[in-house]
């Protein structure tokens, strides 16, 4: 199952992917509907028509106003929900060939594991707070089939270490950290096995300025030494613009604008865009 | 005078629905399997589990031991005896070998059981993955996925923090390979016993409504790190009774608070050491 990432295809690739939240109608199927809510059942899309691909070591923008749907994304990206319709294939996962939302339950928790992390922007989602934090590594760790502790503390204390948590603090519980560590926890749980992809949620807010700056800063440097790829989701243009090389900018559950991220600041061509971007204080 | 409860208590047809569960448990080793928990004459939590299985497999031939924490002569012990005898009319031991079923809390006697014999355990929390997750919909999906990682990191911080496994009693083992189970508040003394047991081991939680078993010879594997083993209690002394050195010791202080001794847990184990020494056995 798993295989070395080819530089030519694709890490990622995501073919109309949707997220219906409701019974759901046939009505909810027309296309043309503008509205995302159908009148009929109520039931309302979170993403539709999703089409994107992340390459090996490239980090993708996703940006958007809230309720636009990128959370709904990563979220059935990460199996968190499983989509509506359409597909995902992951280039280490049987070279791409297979859709991942139609892996077994077994495939897709290792495929969590294994070749994807996830920080959410709640870090009470992604990580267990009565657990120390090297536990938390450690978790990810075991669930790898690694079975010696000696091995995980080392793994964890050099993940820990490079996220900048202090060694005298490594098997306290994130519950006692602020929330600039508790992300940096975070960030080192979801790389404890290496994945070739990160997906990041909002990664920044609720941080204050300087806090949020290191961590930025931490991303970047991972994302240079490591060659992963990564997923970037945010309503923050700033952290777009230092962190990216190509956007999404997603409006009411669609994709309205993709390109290279300098296009997309500087030159936006759709009036969302142009909106979000000329909305910068 | 005839009896006014049916035989062994419980009617036929909850009995059918236990030994039904318990074929289940048996096909699938370590699986526990959810039943239709009965009201009994005593409270939930004090051996229903235990004692639902044990009615619904007595026979009129049958001759049974009943157990608390070693002890046959507990409480606990002697009502549970006392109602079996009295719906089921038949004959009780207190030697483990003389006994066909072996209701037990907390213990598996020191005694090495035979084929044919069935161990039957009182359990008070079946569910290995509660304390790491409430939902029972996502335990039993844990289970299916065999994702116990959760149980290891408990024992992993156990080891981070105090430096070993720190888990007495009720700890973690798999069955066969597949299944997570928690064997009871037996002690980890007791765990290496049910490893390829010659014997049937029944697990009962009536408060939980779950049963599940371990067949004969089947493997029992305890929860352990490649480089932090499964470690039996150790002892520093023998039996200050019956001299053993290879039974489950309960400390017992004296009456100055100074002096301590220890003592077989498992009574008749001790008692029958004890009568073979005067006889000169020993």
């Amino acid at each position: 199952m798993i295989n070395p990432v080819s530089h030519e295809e694709p890490l990622l690739r995501v073919d109309n992917l949707g997220k219906r939240y409701g019974t759901g109608c046939p009505w909810c199927d027309v296309d043309e509907a503008e509205d995302r809510h159908c009148v009929y059942c109520g039931s309302v899309w979170g993403c539709r028509h999703i089409d994107l691909e992340v390459f090996s070591g490239e980090i993708l923008g996703i940006v958007g106003e809230s309720g636009s749907g990128k959370t709904s994304l990563l979220r059935c990206l990460y199996f968190d929900e499983l989509p509506t319709q359409g597909s995902a294939r992951l280039y280490p996962y049987h070279e791409g060939t297979v859709n991942i939302f139609e892996a077994s339950s077994q495939d897709r928790r290792a495929i969590r594991n294994r070749f994807m992390g996830m920080v959410y922007q709640n870090p009470l989602m992604g990580l267990r707070m009565a657990f120390s934090s090297s536990g938390n590594v450690a978790e990810k760790l075991i669930a790898a089939n690694w079975f010696h502790v000696g091995s995980m503390q080392k793994r964890a204390t050099d993940l820990l270490s490079v996220m900048e948590i202090p060694l005298s603090r490594i098997h306290d519980a994130p519950s006692t950290f602020s929330g600039g560590m508790q992300q940096r926890v975070q960030i080192a749980r979801a790389l404890a096995n290496h994945p070739p992809l990160l997906l990041l949620d909002e990664i920044t807010s609720g941080l204050d300025l300087s806090v949020q700056a290191r961590v930025l800063d931490l991303i970047r440097r991972i994302q240079r030494e490591w060659h992963i790829g990564m997923i970037v989701v945010s309503h923050d243009l700033g952290v777009i613009r230092l962190l990216t090389d190509r956007t999404v900018v997603m409006k009411d559950g669609k994709i309205v604008e993709q390109g290279l991220t300098d296009q997309i600041l500087q030159d936006p061509q759709h009036a969302f865009t142009q909106m979000l971007v000329h909305s910068l204080l | 005078m005839k009896s006014p409860y049916n035989f062994a208590y419980l009617d036929e047809g909850s009995k059918k629905e236990v030994r039904r569960a318990v074929l289940k448990a048996v096909a699938i080793p370590g699986f526990q399997v959810p039943f239709g928990s009965r009201e009994l004459p005593i409270g939930r939590g004090w051996g229903t589990g235990g004692l639902q299985l044990t009615l619904s497999l007595i026979g009129p031939t049958d001759r049974i031991k009943v157990i608390d924490q070693g002890d046959d002569d507990s409480v606990n012990a002697v009502s549970i005896r006392n109602l079996v005898v009295a719906t089921a009319h038949i004959e009780t031991t207190d030697m483990s070998d003389q006994a066909t079923i072996i209701q037990s809390r907390h213990r598996i006697p020191d005694e090495p059981l035979r084929p044919g014999q069935i161990l039957i355990l009182q359990v008070p929390q079946p569910e290995p993955l509660r304390p790491v997750e409430p939902r029972e919909r996502e335990t039993r999906r844990m289970h299916a996925e065999r994702d116990y990682s959760a149980v290891w990191l408990g024992l992993y911080e156990d080891i981070v923090r105090f430096g070993q496994i720190t888990t007495g009693a009720d700890y973690p083992a798999v069955v066969h390979h597949r299944y997570m189970i928690k064997p009871t508040p037996i002690p980890r003394w007791d765990l290496p016993k049910l490893h390829q047991a010659p014997f049937l081991t029944l697990f009962g939680a009536g408060r939980e409504r779950k049963i599940y078993a371990i067949p004969p010879y089947t493997d029992v594997e305890p929860v352990a790190f490649e480089d932090y083993g499964f470690e039996t209690e150790k002892f520093p002394v023998a039996c200050g009774l019956c001299g053993s050195r290879e039974a489950y010791l309960d400390e017992v202080l004296g009456a100055v608070g100074q002096d301590r001794t220890y003592q077989c847990s498992d009574t008749a184990y001790c008692r029958k050491r004890r009568d073979q020494m005067e006889k000169g056995n020993i």
